[in-house]
């Protein structure tokens, strides 16, 4: 509801409202480390750990990270794996040597000299169950089926792919905007505002225990041959931490004039970033001609 | 006797006055008394004349202050001067004066104080007896009762903007008086030198401000429209929220602690456009009381303030009306009778125009297409009827309704067929997006006897938020189609029934009692869905339908008790028990109140009340949105208490020019409220809402002066705030207080309003507030959205920031000056009005909110600071009739 209201006074302000630099000095509650990784079953782990800046900053998005952190990972509370240093794209990231497993409980902790470490805890949660997956061309909806395990709270993450068939396997191309309808997420003014997401979260208040076939609306028609409908199940801190840092990307992205300040969630102990587990399933599809 | 002997009784008689030897009734006596008491005259004449007075303490008072200068005078009449007044008697038996009290019979005078020129009731109006020095004032029917002595031979009542007026009494006898007053013309305002009005020193209650109509349409406005909660917001000890939004803080209390009464009945949201406005139409109020503390024991419900807010009865003997427009709205106005001296009616609506004027700008703008609609627009309409039965019973029926909307609709016909957008198909929606209050009235005022005035009231008052969409799909190459409806409400209801009676019993007693019952239904937060789509979704269904329903019951009884000349308490009682359900709970606050009068007419006031209100709202810790959900209380979030502790000084001067007040105040909160950090995207307060706020304490103290001058060509005040509010959860900021998000430390607010002449007034407003404390982040940080830096189209990490403790920063301090001059003219027939007014007329740029901007040119991020009321000039042209 809160964006219908945003929606609604960003009108009364067009006319009126500006911005200038605050007269105000933010001060720096000094350097922390920053622990990062989505713990995806069945994928090494990779984490990120890096050092935290003021606020105010030459907005560059590379923080400095942290080489000779000493990274270790528990899997229920044992030694699991070890890590090594690897780069990819230009980052650096401690990949696991081992697989992370289902059902499984990981502790990933982080230490480096001069400052204090850090470690955080989180399972893995449980696959999704999704198939039937359609879509046809110069259709803007496509769908699939979601069956909701009722014994617990489920969170889910959704990507949909534009796809293509490389030696007999189907592989994504690009990711395609989409959007629920809002009776999945209460975000009635995606109807008039021509709002699309790559990504979206969902919390399953609504379909607990249920078999839901979920339409999502394209932001452009389907012309593509194959596509790939990414499903992942999400640990609670994995949906907290995505949910507060989308909250938070609005309102400085947006200038979000409710000035309601979003803290994002965190669950690594003496730091700041995110350590959750998430499983993923994929289904595929060929496009209806 | 031995000749030593008789020496010295001839030296001990040369010095004593002869009269000490022999005084009588016709013995001349000089006086002079200036504001001392009656016991000082004693100790003079015995001093000075050898009069021995014999009383009983207990019996007669001789602390009564008085001013007297008599020169050879006879003694007689000396003693009259001095004790009739107070209805002391005196006799001489042998050389002493002995004094007692007369034991005369009272009369009671009671009946209404209205506008000479349409009948219109005046509320807060004095009526006072100057022999007596015994006054009263209406209450918020116009009715007043005072009990006097027989011999009382006339009755003065004033009223701000009316010449005062002498009454003569008759003889003997209980009697009904209407008194009528005429307006003053205001240029010729009538300075009262008399003891005519009540002076502030002569008012227990304190922590109240009285708003007349005719300054809050004077004081300068924003596009064009005056506004009574505006007005209320340049009071000392009031709070606004950000710069043009409402949320109007009380002494540290929370805005849904402030209980807005309109003609008795509870408004839950009084702001137009998010409270740049309020939904008052001040063209049909006619007083607006304002109760920061010290709370009278006929209202509850609240924490933090009472704003009681009554409408015009309507003109009794003559049609008028009046059409105005502003910048931004457009309204009408037209009262008059029904049945002349029996009936009258007032109606009156105003609505937003702006979206009617950028009608076509807004829809290519937007790109709605060709047959897509745009409205965004206020509105509001009174109505009221007012009938007199006979000269002891009266009836009121009155309705508000108002609403804010937004509504969109879109109709696209797409045919791309151009790489990449290739759309076919067609796309229509409308959504709209409301709010809003209804309220209904119906007031019986029955007169028992002279002593003995009652009211019966029967309301009902409804917030409502509401939105919806329709959504309809259909392409043109394929078999697929969408048809879906949504829509969302909230909702909060509201029936009372009560009677309040008001009993004079005797001089020095005004009692008031009742009783009253509210039930209250809550709707806090239904969605419905529809799904007619060739592949439906989520079956037809909604979420969170029920309501709660919760009955408050509340007995009251107040006593303003004259316990000696200087020396008057209010004593009362509110007892309320509200049952949800099947949990029951009680209260009892005490209300007491305490006035002393000090030397120069200075008075010292003090009140201790307990307030208590078992609803609350949820809303989030930045703005308070038309979102925000009201819900009763549960086991575990219990109805929220406060204790206030007030105490100051008053004063009126003599010539009735100036006001003054100096009030502190300690204020405790408890069961205070707030959202978890992460439950700030509540959509709907489900069964267990509870799990997702916080509870706490909260504490407020400060000190309040306020300066009036209320006569003359020149009138305004000047109010000044230094105060603290904080709040306290375990939760937050582990566990330590800290400062409340409305906790401004200086607050300085100048108002002043001046008339040239008939025609030409001019108003100037400055307020300056320290800044407000604010939550700003401390760290910034490296997110990640990806499990796998190997996925496809790997976006950048996202970056984050970490907040700092809550509320741990200040905003800029806040101020600015607003100006406006008014140009009337009488016609004939009618008078005509422009208004031009400038808002923040220095162009101050005052921070609605801050932001963390990042500016990818630039390339560095740095804290934005957002404004939204820049320089404002307006306009209104009116015409009343």
């Amino acid at each position: 509801m809160r964006f219908i209201i945003v929606y609604a006074i960003g009108l009364v302000m067009l006319l009126t409202a500006c911005d200038k630099k605050a007269r105000l000095d933010l001060p720096y509650e000094g350097d922390k480390i920053v622990l990062n990784t989505f713990m995806l079953a069945d994928s090494v782990a990779y984490i990120r750990v890096t050092r935290s800046e003021p606020v105010v900053s030459s907005n560059d998005p590379e923080f400095p990270e942290l080489t000779n952190a000493q990274v270790t990972i528990l899997e229920n509370g044992l030694p699991f794996s070890a890590v090594h240093r690897q780069v990819i794209n230009g980052r650096g990231y401690f990949v696991s040597d081992s697989v992370i497993r289902p059902g499984k409980i990981y502790t990933v902790t982080a230490a480096v000299t001069g400052l204090t470490a850090v470690t955080a805890t989180d399972s893995i949660p449980a696959q999704p169950e999704v198939n039937g997956l359609f879509a046809q061309k110069t259709a803007s909806q496509i769908s699939f089926t979601l069956k909701d395990p009722g014994n617990v709270i489920n969170y889910y993450r959704i990507h949909i792919y534009a796809a293509d068939s490389t030696d007999g396997a189907i592989r994504p191309l690009s990711r395609i905007k989409y959007r629920l309808d809002p009776s999945f997420n209460n975000n009635f003014a995606d109807i008039i505002s021509d709002a699309y997401y790559e990504d979206l979260v969902v919390k399953d208040e609504r379909i607990s225990g249920k078999s839901i076939v979920f339409v999502l609306q394209t932001s452009l028609p389907v012309t593509y041959k194959y596509m790939i409908a990414e499903v992942v199940g999400l640990t609670e801190p994995g949906y907290r931490y995505l949910k507060s840092l989308d909250d938070q990307q609005d309102n400085q992205e947006e200038g979000n004039f409710l000035a309601q300040p979003v803290k994002v969630y965190s669950n690594v102990a003496n730091g700041y970033g995110i350590v959750a587990g998430m499983y993923a399933k994929r289904i595929t599809c060929k496009v209806k001609e | 006797m031995s000749l030593t002997a008789k020496l010295l009784l001839g030296m001990l008689l040369c010095c004593f006055p002869l009269q000490v030897l022999a005084w009588d009734w016709h013995t001349k006596v000089t006086l002079s008394l200036k504001d001392q008491t009656l016991l000082v005259a004693c100790q003079l004449l015995e001093k000075n004349y050898g009069i021995h007075f014999s009383y009983s303490r207990d019996v007669v008072d001789l602390s009564h202050r008085i001013t007297l200068e008599v020169r050879n005078k006879p003694l007689k009449k000396v003693l009259e001067l001095l004790f009739e007044p107070y209805d002391i008697s005196s006799s001489r038996i042998g050389n002493q004066v002995v004094l007692t009290m007369k034991n005369k019979p009272l009369r009671t005078i009671s009946g209404y104080v209205e506008d000479a020129r349409n009948g219109e009731k005046l509320i807060g109006a004095t009526v006072y007896c100057p022999a007596q020095r015994a006054g009263t004032v209406t209450n918020q029917y116009g009715f007043y009762s005072i009990t006097l002595k027989k011999d009382t031979s006339s009755l003065y009542t004033s009223y701000i903007g009316y010449t005062p007026q002498r009454y003569k009494l008759p003889a003997t006898g209980n009697r009904q008086i209407v008194m009528a007053l005429q307006p003053t013309n205001s240029l010729q305002e009538i300075v009262v030198t008399e003891n005519m009005k009540a002076h502030l020193q002569e008012q227990t209650q304190m922590s109240k401000v009285n708003i007349p109509v005719t300054e809050i349409e004077a004081v300068p406005r924003l596009l064009g429209e005056a506004d009574v909660m505006r007005t209320l917001q340049s009071l000392p000890g009031v709070t606004a929220g950000a710069d043009g939004s409402g949320g109007m803080s009380v002494r540290g209390g929370s805005p849904d602690q402030n209980l807005i009464l309109l003609d008795g009945t509870p408004v839950f949201n009084s702001e137009h456009v998010f409270g740049i406005f309020s939904v008052f139409n001040p063209d049909i109020i006619k007083n607006a009381d304002l109760y920061k503390g010290a709370f009278p024991a006929r209202y509850g419900g609240r924490l933090s303030s009472i704003i009681d807010i009554s409408m015009k009865d309507g003109d009794m003997k003559n049609y008028h009306g009046e059409v105005s427009i502003s910048t931004i709205a457009a309204k009408f106005m037209v009262e008059g009778p029904l049945w002349k001296n029996k009936t009258s009616f007032i109606l009156s609506a105003r609505r937003s125009y702006i979206d009617l004027l950028m009608d076509g700008a807004i829809k290519s703008g937007m790109d709605l297409g060709e047959n897509g609609d745009f409205f965004a627009f206020f509105y509001d309409a009174n109505a009221r009827i007012n009938h007199i039965f006979s000269p002891k019973d009266r009836l009121y029926l009155s309705a508000y309704g108002g609403e804010d909307a937004l509504i969109i609709s879109q109709d696209h016909d797409y045919e791309t067929t151009d790489a990449p957008d290739q759309r076919r198909y067609q796309e229509k929606s409308s959504f709209k997006l409301g709010w809003g209050n209804l309220t209904g009235t119906l007031r019986w005022n029955h007169v028992f006897n002279q002593r003995l005035f009652s009211n019966v009231t029967f309301n009902y008052s409804q917030y409502f938020f509401l939105t919806h969409y329709h959504y309809n799909f259909q392409s043109y190459t394929i078999d697929e189609h969408s048809q879906l409806y949504g829509r969302y409400t909230s909702r909060i209801q509201n029936a009372v029934g009560k009677i309040d009676f008001d009993y004079r019993p005797r001089p020095g007693h005004a009692i008031k009692f009742g009783v009253a019952s509210t039930t209250h239904i809550f709707k806090p937060g239904t969605f419905f869905f529809e799904d007619d789509s060739a592949t439906p979704s989520l079956p037809d269904t909604s979420y969170n339908n029920f309501n709660t329903v919760g009955v408050d019951m509340v007995l009251y009884g107040e006593d303003d008790w004259q316990l000696t000349p200087d020396l008057h308490l209010n004593a009362g009682l509110h007892a309320a028990g509200f049952l949800v359900e099947k949990r029951f709970y009680r209260s009892v606050q005490p209300r007491l109140g305490l006035r002393y009068l000090l030397p120069k007419s200075w008075a010292l006031k003090a009140a201790y009340t307990h307030m208590y209100q078992p609803i609350h709202l949820l809303t989030n810790n930045g703005t308070n949105l038309p979102t925000d959900l009201w819900v009763p209380s549960t086991p575990k979030v219990k109805p929220m208490l406060s204790k206030q502790i007030t105490i100051g000084v008053a004063k009126t001067t003599e010539d009735h020019q100036y006001e003054f007040s100096l009030e502190g105040y300690y204020k405790t909160m408890d069961n205070v409220i707030e959202y978890t950090e992460d439950a700030s995207m509540f959509n709907s307060a489900g069964k267990k809402w509870d799990d997702q706020v916080i509870i706490g304490k909260g504490r407020s103290y400060g000190t309040e002066v306020l300066l009036e001058k209320k006569q003359g060509s020149t009138k305004g005040w000047l109010g000044y705030t230094l105060a603290w509010s904080d709040r306290q959860f375990a939760e937050v900021n582990n566990g330590k207080r800290f400062p409340y998000k409305y906790d401004a430390r200086h607050n300085l607010e100048l108002t002043v309003i001046h008339q040239f002449n008939k025609n030409w007034e001019i108003s100037a407003g400055w307020q300056f507030s320290t800044g407000k404390p604010l939550t700003l982040p401390v760290a910034s940080y490296e997110g990640i959205q990806e499990p796998s830096p190997y996925d496809p189209q790997q976006p950048l990490p996202p970056r984050a920031d970490e907040l700092g403790a809550r509320n741990q920063f200040r905003t800029s301090n806040i101020h600015r000056l607003d100006l406006s001059i008014t140009y009337t003219k009488k016609k004939r027939l009618w008078t005509k009005s422009w208004n031009l007014s400038l808002y923040n007329a220095y162009n101050q740029q005052n921070p609605f909110y801050y932001y963390v901007k990042s500016d990818p040119v630039a390339k560095e991020r740095y804290l934005a600071q957002k404004t939204i009321l820049p320089i404002l000039p307006s306009i209104a042209y009116s015409i009343k009739f």
